[in-house]
């Protein structure tokens, strides 16, 4: 393969992965502080996605300003949720966590199908619709390298978010409460943290994060009533590959699977690219089902609590 | 016999001789194959419905994947019949064995994964089937699909008219009840309810709990394919997203845990609710307001699970447990 | 008939199992004590099978168990109750003990029959079809006994099984555990409460953080100035 595009290929590559991984970051959130894996996180990524799309074609609003209000908004979604139906799955039985959270996405889909109709909407921005070049450097042999200013900036901010959530986790108070509750739910309970807060406040931020991924995707990607699912997943390979709840998991996982998405649909073809990441997600589950980021054995924690 | 009135005296039992006997009078005096059609649903959705509550509801091992199961039947039976002439009555016991031999290593790979990580590889699974079979266009039509011969031919189990197949169909079903009631009743049901309850102790008890895990992943797979092949025989035209896709094994959740997830015949008061349903509503809304009906099945999965875990089976139950201990 | 050869069990860098030998007579009652944290039901982890990654080896009747799994282990005549208790929460006391009985019998019919008189044996039979969420510990603790002895052991661990009973309770568990004894099982107890081991076992095995302490007859263990101290030093409440 030609050095340059190669080159190419790792930056589109990386680009795209970043996206993956800010999509991922309230997935993985929900998934290591609550323990539910919330099946319909696409759905609240799609919805964000139309919001943002109706914002700028109603009101003409740059979808990277309506952050400001699609992001509260999924926020508060996410707390009327919590309210309404994820708090009584805490504890239940997985087959409850997985298939009331399938129920939601499957109804947000449909109510979208319903109201939306099921056409392909994007949002195209002037401003993004030149691409710049990175080069030549004709003296190390390298062509120019082609980058889209939208996927450039959903790369940046998707980053920056992620840099400051981590830091919110790892200092904040709230942070570190959501932490300690993440470790050891027992001992927070003990400790008089209000867990049904913590939860509440986890599964808005959650929301909140894909509320931010949604606005920066919908310069690039197109969306329908479907789109959450393509999507999830995605989130799910990332999520697992990071190892549940690790933020800077994620983004490696991201921007992995980001490089190696657009790597396989340059070898192999644009319509085996998918299976090739199923591929490896089975074969990681397989080898290393605590990801490649996360604690080994976390997976079987269950178990290991299980026997006194 | 003896056995039969033996299941008519023990209660339980009851409603569901006396469906099965409706399911085999009634569609005599149906004429309308609109209705027959829908018998024929019930039968094929019930029966997918059951083979997937064998893992699910009887060892709690979420799959998520069971729609490739279901496509591997479907595109066996039909690729065998299409490119080599085998007959589907053979094609459907290679499809199924086939599927077996997927189930256990399935079972292999993820038995050991805890409960959300094998619905997620299961998932992940059921994808990497789909995306095969829209891109392997050679062999399964891709996403264009494949047609099946509609000339009546009992050989290709292609027939005249929909009563032959209302009674394949009852006879499948009947088939994966049976099987179903067996395991519930026999060693290996114990041995998964022990695992489902409690994996630690049922191990301490002597159970192989990956050995009984795997051979009801095989049984249910097996059975999941033979009724894709089945359906695809019925709907003379199979594509992916109409057999492989995870919709498919999500509706065979939603029919089995509101008819009472883990009871045998839950999945069948399951379809028996809303394959009709569904029909109507399509039948009605269908092109002013696609999709209003999976809205009110979401909503319905989300009440069922919380406020009745249990389903109307496992309701009934515990309603007729209190009255008789009154 | 068992014999421990040198056990010994991390978890992580902690060394929880030190040098732990010891062999186990048949038909009698041996008793395990030490104080909270010794390390006695992760031996009987390691015993039974659920604990892998350990070394030293346990025989049994002449053959090396050391690896098998808690199912393997159970087929050769090994049980064990739980410390805290696994009822099978959803199915009534009967199937919970046709589970154990069926790792013996073929039948369905058989099992019932064998799990009615284990039911029966310890006291249960009046509660038959209750559900095991539905029992008090006393009732759950005889349940784990029920479901043990239906696998026909040879050898029975039982862990804490007096725990948190009342006095009359305390008297009926006493009695069972000394049929299960009398009916030729080989017991091997785990037990706080020192009357009772005194009462009941004719040698006891001290662990203390870990490390076998001494063993010998109830009045030579009490006695022992060593087992006063790893008492007293940290929880001779149980003393
Ligand atoms: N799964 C585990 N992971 C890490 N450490 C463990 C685990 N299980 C036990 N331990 C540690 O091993 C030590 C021995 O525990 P064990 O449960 O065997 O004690 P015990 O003698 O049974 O105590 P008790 O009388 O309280 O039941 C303790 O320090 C405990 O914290
Ligand atoms: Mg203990």
């Amino acid at each position: 393969m030609d050095l340059s595009i190669f080159l190419q290929l790792l930056i589109s590559g990386i680009l795209l992965g970043g996206i993956y991984a800010m999509s991922s970051i309230g997935l993985t959130l929900i998934f290591g502080v609550m323990k539910i894996v919330n099946f319909a996180h696409g759905e609240f990524l799609m919805l964000a996605m139309y919001f943002s799309f109706f914002l700028h074609h109603l009101f003409k609003l740059d979808p990277y300003v309506s952050i400001i209000i699609v992001a509260p908004a999924l926020f508060i979604i996410g707390i009327i949720l919590y309210k309404t139906i994820i708090r009584y799955t805490i504890g239940k039985p997985i087959l409850t966590q997985i298939f009331v959270t399938l129920g939601i996405s499957i109804v947000i889909e449909n109510l979208a199908l319903l109201f939306f109709s099921g056409d392909f909407k994007a949002v195209t921005l002037d401003y993004l619709q030149v691409p710049f070049f990175l080069g030549p450097f004709d003296s190390i042999g390298i062509g120019e390298i082609i980058i889209n200013p939208g996927r450039l900036i959903a790369f940046i901010t998707g980053l920056l978010i992620s840099g400051a959530f981590y830091l919110f986790l790892k200092f904040s108070y709230t942070g570190k409460i959501i932490r300690a509750t993440a470790q050891d739910r027992t001992t927070a309970l003990l400790m008089g943290i209000n867990i049904d807060r913590v939860y509440m406040l986890t599964f808005a931020i959650g929301l909140l994060l894909v509320g931010i991924a949604g606005c920066l995707m919908i310069p690039i990607f197109t969306v329908h009533p479907f789109v959450g699912f393509e999507f999830v997943l995605i989130m799910f390979v990332v999520v697992v590959l990071g190892g549940l709840g690790s933020i800077v998991g994620a983004v490696a996982a991201g921007l992995f699977i980001g490089v190696v998405e657009v790597f396989s649909s340059f070898i192999i073809g644009p319509d085996s690219k998918q299976a090739i990441y199923f591929i490896i997600f089975i074969i990681l589950l397989i080898i290393r089902p605590s990801g490649l980021f996360g604690i080994k054995g976390e997976e079987e924690l269950e178990r290991i609590e299980a026997i006194d | 016999m003896k056995q039969l009135i033996k299941n008519i005296r023990n209660s339980s039992h009851l409603p569901f001789v006396c469906f099965f006997l409706a399911a085999a009078v009634l569609p005599l005096f149906v004429e309308n194959d609109f209705y027959l059609d829908g018998f024929i649903l019930i039968f094929i959705w019930a029966s997918f419905s059951s083979a997937w509550n064998i893992i699910a509801g009887f060892t709690g091992m979420v799959s998520l994947g069971h729609n490739a199961l279901f496509g591997i039947g479907a595109y066996s039976s039909t690729i065998l019949l299409i490119r080599y002439g085998i007959s589907p009555w053979f094609g459907l016991l290679i499809g199924g064995t086939l599927a077996a031999a997927v189930g256990v290593l399935i079972g292999v790979i993820c038995f050991r994964l805890r409960s959300h990580y094998f619905a997620l590889a299961t998932l992940a699974f059921g994808e990497v089937i789909f995306i095969l079979a829209m891109n392997f266009a050679d062999i399964t039509g891709g996403a264009e699909g494949i047609a099946l011969p509609i000339e009546p031919d009992i050989w290709n189990m292609s027939f005249q008219g929909k009563l032959p197949y209302v009674y394949s169909g009852l006879i499948l079903l009947m088939i994966v009840t049976i099987v179903s009631s067996k395991i519930k009743q026999s060693k290996l049901g114990y041995f998964l309810i022990a695992f489902k309850e409690n994996e630690d102790a049922a191990r301490m008890l002597g159970v192989n709990t990956g050995r009984a895990r795997l051979t009801a992943m095989a049984i249910s797979s097996f059975l999941a394919a033979v009724t894709g092949s089945f359906y695809a025989q019925y709907i003379v035209f199979i594509d992916p997203s109409s057999v492989c896709r995870i919709q498919l094994s999500i509706q065979a959740a939603l029919f089995a845990i509101v008819g009472g997830i883990g009871t045998v015949f839950g999945p069948i008061v399951g379809a028996v609710i809303f394959v009709p349903i569904t029909i109507a509503l399509r039948a009605v809304l269908g092109s002013t307001m696609p999709g209003l009906h999976l809205i009110i099945y979401g909503f319905i999965l989300i009440v069922v699970l919380l406020y009745m875990p249990q389903g109307i089976l496992g309701a009934a139950k515990n309603k007729l447990f209190r009255i008789s201990n009154n | 008939m068992l014999e421990l050869k040198n056990i010994e069990k991390k978890f992580g860098g902690n060394l929880v199992l030190q040098g732990i030998s010891f062999s186990l007579e048949p038909g009698r009652i041996t008793g395990l004590i030490g104080p909270n944290g010794a390390g006695k039901t992760t031996l009987f982890n390691v015993i039974t099978g659920f604990h892998k990654d350990h070394s030293g080896t346990v025989i049994f009747s002449g053959d090396k168990i050391t690896g098998l799994n808690p199912e393997d282990i159970c087929k050769k005549g090994i049980c064990r109750t739980f410390q805290v208790t696994k009822p099978f929460a959803n199915i009534t006391l009967t199937q919970n003990v046709m589970i154990g009985a069926l790792s013996r019998l073929e039948r369905i019919k058989d099992a019932r029959r064998k799990a009615q008189e284990i039911l029966d044996f310890v006291g249960l039979y009046e509660k038959r079809e209750i559900l095991g969420r539905n029992l008090t510990i006393a009732d759950r603790k005889k349940l784990e006994i029920a479901r043990g002895l239906a696998t026909s052991p040879k050898i029975f661990l039982l862990d804490e099984v007096m725990a948190g009973l009342n006095e009359s309770e305390l008297l009926e568990m006493k009695k069972l555990i000394r049929n299960i004894a009398d009916s030729g099982i080989t017991l091997l107890i785990i037990e706080h409460i020192m009357t009772v081991i005194m009462e009941l076992s004719q040698k006891v095995i001290v662990l203390d953080q870990g490390k076998f302490l001494t063993s010998g007859t109830p009045e030579q263990v009490t006695k022992n100035p060593e087992v006063i101290k790893a008492y007293l030093g940290k929880e001779f409440k149980h003393a």
